[in-house]
């Protein structure tokens, strides 16, 4: 499982777009396609499995399987499933959200950005504390040592 | 009043006016057809609903799928609930299947429209999904007569709304019409069909539009129906609406046609501003005008109001209190009006009449009227909005951005004094059961070879029996109204009906208004208390006090509605609150006006003007 950098801009120029250009090939930004409602599972997952690697307890976590176009996004068991999962792992590690999540009835490109944004955030915190972990041993250029 | 833009506001005073221009649809379906359909389809989604696809109004809350690029992220769209859970919208005739990279079905979805009787359609109109503007751009028509195939076409949507004017079938008859969906824009869709209508929406504008008139009447005591008639003149070029034109739309129109219309106004900035004038119903007297080289096609459309014309009969007398609320909720019922276009209810109530009671019943009259009598007793004003919902409210006074000035108007106001009015005198009723189990109603000496439907009316009553003699038998289970009963015979013998009659005594009110003056006689059925009586008098004396009746012609303003309050300039200049209670609009390329309004007195708690009083104040002379 690798991460995938999220889409946090979302814009309403996005969204316009979006609605006159449907017919072509590319995923919108301004669109809500299985490639996003994926890469929310898939990241969602990578930051599970790096905190239990680490010892972060995450609990309450559902697996999720991918989407694909044929499926409907129902509103409990696909879509606030995704949002509780998000909410889980970014709970098993302690930090100040961007945004509070919530349960809605429908999605705008402002709630997207804000499921996105908050597993950028864990996933940025989570690899700065693992990329300035030191090991026994080891010092940093500069440090004075007592051997 | 509609709202308009404040550019609008001003453009549309200017001293040389832009350009105006209409637009009128109308709908040529055969609504006995309508009321032949039902609808069936093959795979569906399961918050599909194909059994309303034959009833045109608009799906605003759309659920959103997977499909590529569809869940545009606006806000708008709604989660579909789960499978199994309570369906808040449904979508129309939304197929499970989906179609490919090509825009093609693998295996496509259909729709089935079977009717009970054999029909001709002029064309079919089919309306995709609007929101999301996605279609079908392939698709073929079958028709068939007893199963035997009589038309079988394929067709190629370019827009969300396509009409296909052929006849079908092109000649005789059909009892199903199967309509299989082949390819959508964009790819990787399914279908989303909102509504199908069985005709044509022709739309006719400035182009074709000879003149037109709408007039407007409202009764602010409710004492008569408003007049709400569209009349509107069409040029026609291509002879559709010529009778003798065998592949003409002339045998196909007639009453219940929708017809809906806007006003445009061009703006300085150059654009238009479209105002809806009304949604009404064409009525019997169309005809047609030859005697120049392009006839001129006339019709006249009313409001829903104006058709409701079938006898409510539903009437139950049981002793209990009924809120007019309820009785009105009853009545529209009865009446099974469609959703509006954009599925919004077909009437409203105003929450006051929850709190109006009474026992009696309604006499056995039109709807209309009985929504008529409903409304004065509630005080209230009964009228159709201008998107054809049915409104049953309280006037409200709030003075409106608008002033018939002097400058807006094309010659001084006319003013007519109406009578002063000495007193009002009304009754209230009181309905008791007589306790005689009496004969109310009897058939005697039938001899029926068959099953025969009676409708028998009567006197109000209540508490039913029967009884029959020879061979006489009752098939089903009648039900017993207060004032009528629909009952099959079948036998040979007499048929008599007892019950006990209905005592409705009246008990008279009178409210001194002015010491000289003519005394206003008026009363209601439904009034049953001396308070409500009382009520009502001092409400019919309000309005009868605005004596001031103005009346002029004006540049046009189609904004404007009856009942509306506004400040209207007299001649000598002074702005005045006025209610609107009749304005008629035409347009012949330019548009004018000819509006009548009253004075509106304030209340008691405003001022006054001098020498005036309220009713049953002292005077210290």
């Amino acid at each position: 499982m690798s991460w995938s950098n999220p889409i946090t801009d979302r814009t309403l120029d996005d969204v316009l777009y979006a609605l006159e250009n449907q017919n072509l090939v590319e995923d919108l930004k301004g669109a809500f396609n299985i490639s996003d409602a994926n890469r929310i599972i898939d990241n969602t997952l990578y930051l599970k499995e790096l905190l239990e690697s680490y010892e972060f307890p995450v609990l309450d976590y559902e697996p999720q399987e991918h989407i694909v176009e044929t499926d409907i996004p129902y509103i409990s068991s696909v879509i606030w499933l995704m949002i509780q999962n998000v909410i889980v792992v970014t709970n098993a590690y302690y930090i100040t959200t961007h945004q509070t999540l919530s349960y809605p009835n429908n999605l705008n490109y402002q709630k997207v950005n804000d499921i996105e944004e908050n597993l950028r955030l864990t996933y940025k915190l989570l690899t700065d504390m693992i990329s300035n972990a030191k090991k026994c041993g080891t010092f940093i250029s500069g440090q004075t040592v007592i051997l | 009043m509609v709202n308009v833009s404040n550019q609008y506001k001003i453009d549309i005073n200017k001293l040389h006016r832009n350009m105006s221009s209409m637009r009128i649809n109308l709908s040529i379906v055969d609504s006995d057809a309508l009321d032949a359909s039902t609808v069936s389809d093959s795979n569906a989604m399961y918050y599909s609903d194909s059994s309303t696809i034959n009833i045109p109004h608009a799906h605003t809350n759309k659920y959103m799928t997977m499909e590529h690029n569809r869940f545009i992220l606006d806000g708008n769209g709604i989660l579909p609930p789960e499978v199994g859970s309570p369906i808040d919208y449904y979508q129309g005739y939304v197929s499970s299947e989906m179609s490919g990279e090509n825009m093609r079905f693998t295996t496509p979805p259909s729709i089935t429209i079977n009717f009970s009787n054999y029909f001709k359609f002029t064309g079919l109109t089919f309306t995709f999904d609007r929101i999301l503007g996605t279609y079908c751009n392939k698709m073929r028509i079958y028709a068939y007569y007893d199963d035997v195939e009589v038309y079988n076409k394929l067709h190629y949507p370019t827009a969300v709304q396509f009409v296909t004017d052929d006849n079908i079938p092109a000649t005789g008859f059909c009892n199903k019409i199967v309509v299989e969906f082949l390819a959508t824009y964009p790819a990787r869709r399914r279908i989303n069909l909102e509504y199908i209508v069985l005709g044509l929406v022709k739309t006719f504008t400035d182009d074709n539009i000879s003149s037109t008139k709408w007039d407007r009447h409202t009764d602010l005591l409710s004492t008569s129906l408003e007049t709400n008639v569209f009349s509107f003149n069409i040029l026609d070029v291509n002879k559709e609406f010529n009778p003798e034109n065998t592949s003409g739309y002339w045998r196909y129109v007639g009453q219940r046609q929708p017809v809906t219309f806007d006003y445009g106004y061009e703006l300085s900035d150059g654009k238009t501003e479209w105002i809806r004038g009304g949604t009404l119903y064409t009525d019997d007297t169309v005809s047609i005008d030859t005697k120049d080289t392009i006839p001129v096609v006339k019709f006249k459309a009313v409001s829903i109001l104006s058709q409701l014309t079938a006898k409510y009969y539903k009437n139950e007398y049981n002793g209990q209190l009924h809120s007019l609320y309820d009785l009105a909720t009853d009545v529209l019922t009865f009446a099974n009006l469609s959703p509006l276009e954009d599925g919004s209810s077909p009437y409203y109530l105003d929450p006051v009449l929850q709190t109006i009671y009474t026992p009696n019943i309604l006499s056995e009259v039109e709807i209309n009227k009985a929504l008529q009598t409903i409304a004065n007793a509630g005080l209230c004003v009964l009228k159709v909005s201008r998107n054809g919902q049915i409104r049953i409210e309280r006037l409200d006074t709030t003075l409106l951005d608008f002033n018939m000035s002097l400058d807006n108007i094309k010659s001084t106001p006319s003013v007519v004094q109406l009578p002063i009015v000495k007193s009002i005198k009304t009754k209230y009723k009181n309905t008791t059961m007589s306790s005689t189990d009496e004969e109310i109603a009897s058939v005697k000496n039938l001899v029926l070879t068959e099953d025969t439907t009676f409708k028998i009316n009567y006197t109000k009553s209540t508490e039913f029996s029967m009884s029959l003699t020879g061979t006489l038998a009752v098939v089903g289970s009648p039900y017993f109204y207060s004032t009528s009963v629909t009952i099959t015979l079948s036998g040979s013998g007499d048929f008599t009906l007892y019950g006990h009659k209905l005592i409705e005594n009246s008990i008279d009110v009178e409210l001194p208004v002015n010491p000289v003056g003519y005394d206003c006689v008026v009363s209601n059925e439904l009034i049953n208390t001396e308070h409500d009586a009382l009520e009502y008098a001092k409400w019919i004396a309000n309005d009868l006090f605005n004596r001031n009746s103005y009346k002029t012609d004006d540049r046009g303003y189609p904004e404007l509605d009856t009942t509306d309050v506004i400040r209207g300039d007299t001649s000598y200049g002074n702005a005045l609150s006025v209610i609107v209670t009749d304005y008629s609009v035409s347009y012949n390329g330019a548009l004018s006006g000819s509006i009548k309004y009253i004075s509106l007195l304030p209340t008691i708690d405003g001022f006054k003007i001098c020498g005036m009083f309220n009713v049953g104040q002292d005077i210290v002379l």
